[in-house]
């Protein structure tokens, strides 16, 4: 007799196979012997007023691919090699990662699903109801799909069950167990459609929502080190079916590159000019003079990440190679602890310099930003966060996109460059809209052709209004209100107007610390108002005047000087 | 040799080869259990017969013996079976015999019999085995 397995049916306990544990449902003995009990629960609980055992039953085929040992130990095998190789062949042009990755997890999936059904070849699924006889080959769904044959039949002996048989299985590890066979009664193993095993199993697509990231990340390791694979961008192909690039197409494609001032053009527009055979198809030209422009060093990729773009790099403005003058940071060293209003406002102020790139950028499709001083100079604006949600996303250290004044109907190249993280090329549009340092920028998303970005400022009649308008004395910081003439909307507390911003550039050299900076811009702006109030706004855009740094800094050394006190809303007045 | 020392979570149940290996024969030891009428009714062969019962879950088939059989159609619904004034050994034996000797941890006894885990543990986890109620040691 069994110990501690079975459900004693007719009398009314239900009790849990160790194996598989159940949940079954206790009856009294004239109700129907068996019932479907819920199939996962971990209740212990009382139904019908007795006992129910506990636990879940989990009547899955347990695959591999679904444990956490698998992903925590997954890597790049030959087979998948191969398969991934297979793959590109048959595609006839390169592939992203991702996209490489879903396949790969499909191939696995179905992998498994193969091996299982060549398991089952052969074997019929195990279900009460059914009539077996000696020899059939059996696989048992509730027995994590264990194989087995039937080797005896007997009559099953039970005072309420009525006629129905008894099988006895050989396993294919030796076990011998005996299973109902010919039962008429409700059972869940009656009820299961025996098509739908498979349908337990994870979609690859969930698996990969799940795992995606681990598995792209072995299979570039993977894929790097094999030599027959070549990575473009954020793409692969094989090296053996890259089209043949010769120096001549390179010298063509400089020169096609040459006439568009340096690019940036996208691979398909130089690609016109250089008459590869037609036979090739246009992605794998396109991979291949992208690999072959990727190793010439004359020339650089600066596309956004889904579409590479080329540029000549001997005509690339100095300005994205280098970090622009006015834009050099200098950093407050020292302690100081900042308050969350203090830290809500320098979020607020949206500093490039204060860019967390840790933390995940919410993309949008329009945002308004404050031009300050030495982006004003620079021609340039930061690529804060602000910024960086409406810009697609990029690894590159320099991006060169289009940018489209939709009034003025003026289109440009601008360039998003990492390090210092700014935007390069605007310039010559401050100088034709005659804008000031606090005036408001609005950056759209455009979905137009080329134009990654639609650029405005908040329009207005131009009038004399009166103004804080800095300029150099003495080769000092000097600041006073005066009459100007105002071509747009701009932040009150963050305009500075200046009349000769070459004078700051002198100043701007001078060696200064945080601290320095921010003494200077204080009391030059205390002198401003009867109190002699200075709002942190006004004290970041014009500490900016003379020394580029983030709100952060600026705080810091305000808090940490002690020479200050906060009288409230931001305003901070000597102690 | 593994010293095996049972804690609250291991799974205890009814031994039925402890009766084999003691001499006992726990088709007499359960009779005490059916009514009068019930024992009249049961012959020494049927007593002894063994039924198939079928899991719910697996299909799988187990054997009973008929009194066995009677016992738990009798008490399975009978509350005042698992009587909280009876001696916690004897508790724990009616418990297996109502659930099918499904296994049980000392925890989940004691809940069902109304008594501390420690305790179930301290009377059942010792060298004394009563009527074959053991720990699982694996």
């Amino acid at each position: 007799m069994d110990r501690g397995r079975t459900l004693w049916v007719g009398d009314g306990t239900a009790v849990a196979h160790p194996l598989l544990p159940s949940l079954a449902v206790s009856l009294g003995g004239r109700l129907p012997l068996l019932v479907n009990a819920p199939k996962s629960s971990q209740a212990l609980g009382i139904i019908l007023g007795w006992v129910i055992v506990d636990s879940v039953s989990a009547h899955v085929i347990h695959r591999p691919i679904d444990s956490q040992k698998y992903w925590s130990s997954f890597a790049i095998t030959t087979d998948d090699v191969e398969f991934l190789y297979s793959y590109i062949i048959e595609l006839g042009h390169p592939i992203s990662t991702d996209k490489l990755a879903l396949a790969l997890l499909k191939h696995r999936v179905e992998q498994e699903n193969s091996k299982l059904r060549e398991r089952w070849e052969g074997c019929t699924v195990y279900q009460p109801k059914a009539h077996y006889a000696v020899g059939d080959r059996l696989v048992f769904p509730a027995l994590q799909f264990a194989t087995g044959r039937v080797i005896a039949l007997r009559p099953g002996r039970h005072p309420e069950l009525g006629e129905f048989e008894v099988i006895r299985v050989a396993f294919d590890d030796g076990q011998q167990r005996e299973f109902a066979a010919r039962f008429p009664h409700p059972h869940r193993l009656n009820q299961m459609d025996v098509s739908d095993f498979f349908s337990h199993a994870q979609s690859p697509e969930a698996l990969y929502a799940a795992n995606g990231e681990r598995v792209r990340a072995a299979l570039s390791a993977a894929l790097e080190q094999n030599k027959e694979f070549i990575r473009i961008g954020d793409e692969w192909f094989l090296r053996a079916m890259m089209a043949e690039i010769n120096i001549g197409h390179l010298n063509l494609a400089e020169a096609v590159l040459d006439m568009a001032n340096g690019g940036p053009l996208t691979t398909d527009v130089i690609l016109r000019d250089l008459s590869l055979p037609t036979e090739i198809g246009q992605k794998v030209q396109e991979a291949s003079l992208n690999a072959a422009l990727a190793a010439d060093p004359r020339f650089d990729e600066v596309g956004p990440d889904n579409k590479p773009a080329w540029f000549l790099r001997r005509l690339e403005p100095p300005e994205v190679l280098t970090i622009p003058e006015p834009l050099r940071a200098v950093r407050f060293f020292g302690q100081a602890d900042l308050s969350d209003q203090m830290l809500a406002l320098a979020r607020e102020l949206d500093d490039e310099l204060d860019f967390d790139e840790a933390a995940p950028v919410e993309p949008a499709q329009s945002v308004r930003v404050i031009l300050t001083f030495p982006h004003l100079r620079a021609g340039t604006l930061g690529w804060s966060r602000r910024v960086a949600s409406v810009l697609p996303p990029s690894r590159k250290p320099r991006i060169a996109f289009r940018l489209r004044d939709p009034m003025a109907r003026q289109t440009f190249t601008a360039w998003a460059v990492r390090e210092g993280r700014y935007i390069w090329g605007l310039g010559e549009w401050f100088k034709t809209n005659r804008l000031a340092a606090g005036a408001y920028i609005d950056l759209t998303r455009s979905e137009a052709g080329d134009v990654m970005l639609l650029i405005d400022y908040v329009r207005r009649r131009p009038k004399r209004e009166w103004v804080r308008v800095a300029s150099v004395r003495d080769g000092r910081l000097h600041l006073e209100t005066a009459q100007r003439p105002v071509y747009c909307d701009v932040d009150e507390l963050m305009a500075v107007f200046v009349d000769d911003p070459q004078a700051f550039d002198a100043l701007r050299e001078r060696p200064r610390d945080v601290r320095q900076a921010v003494r200077e811009a204080f009391s030059e702006i205390a002198k401003l108002s009867p109190q002699g109030n200075v709002h942190v706004r006004t004290l970041y855009a014009v500490v900016n005047l003379i020394t580029r740094c983030s709100p952060t800094d600026v705080l810091a050394a305000l808090v940490a000087s002690g020479a200050y006190v906060p009288i409230g809303d931001h305003y901070w007045h000597l102690a | 040799m593994k010293i095996f020392r049972p804690t609250e979570d291991t799974r205890f149940h009814i031994d039925y080869t402890w009766f084999e290996k003691n001499g006992q024969d726990i088709n007499v030891l359960i009779q005490k259990y059916l009514t009068p009428e019930q024992q009249a009714q049961l012959t020494n062969s049927e007593a002894e017969e063994l039924l198939d019962s079928v899991d719910e879950e697996t299909g799988e088939v187990h054997q009973m013996t008929r009194t066995m059989y009677l016992v738990r159609k009798t008490y399975a619904h009978d509350p005042g079976f698992i009587n909280p004034r009876l001696p916690l050994a004897e508790l724990a034996f009616r418990v297996f015999l109502v659930n099918g000797n499904q296994p049980l941890t000392a925890r989940e006894l004691a809940a069902r019999i109304g008594r501390k885990p420690a305790e179930v543990l301290a009377q059942l986890g010792g060298r004394a085995v009563y009527n074959g109620i053991r720990p699982i040691l694996n």
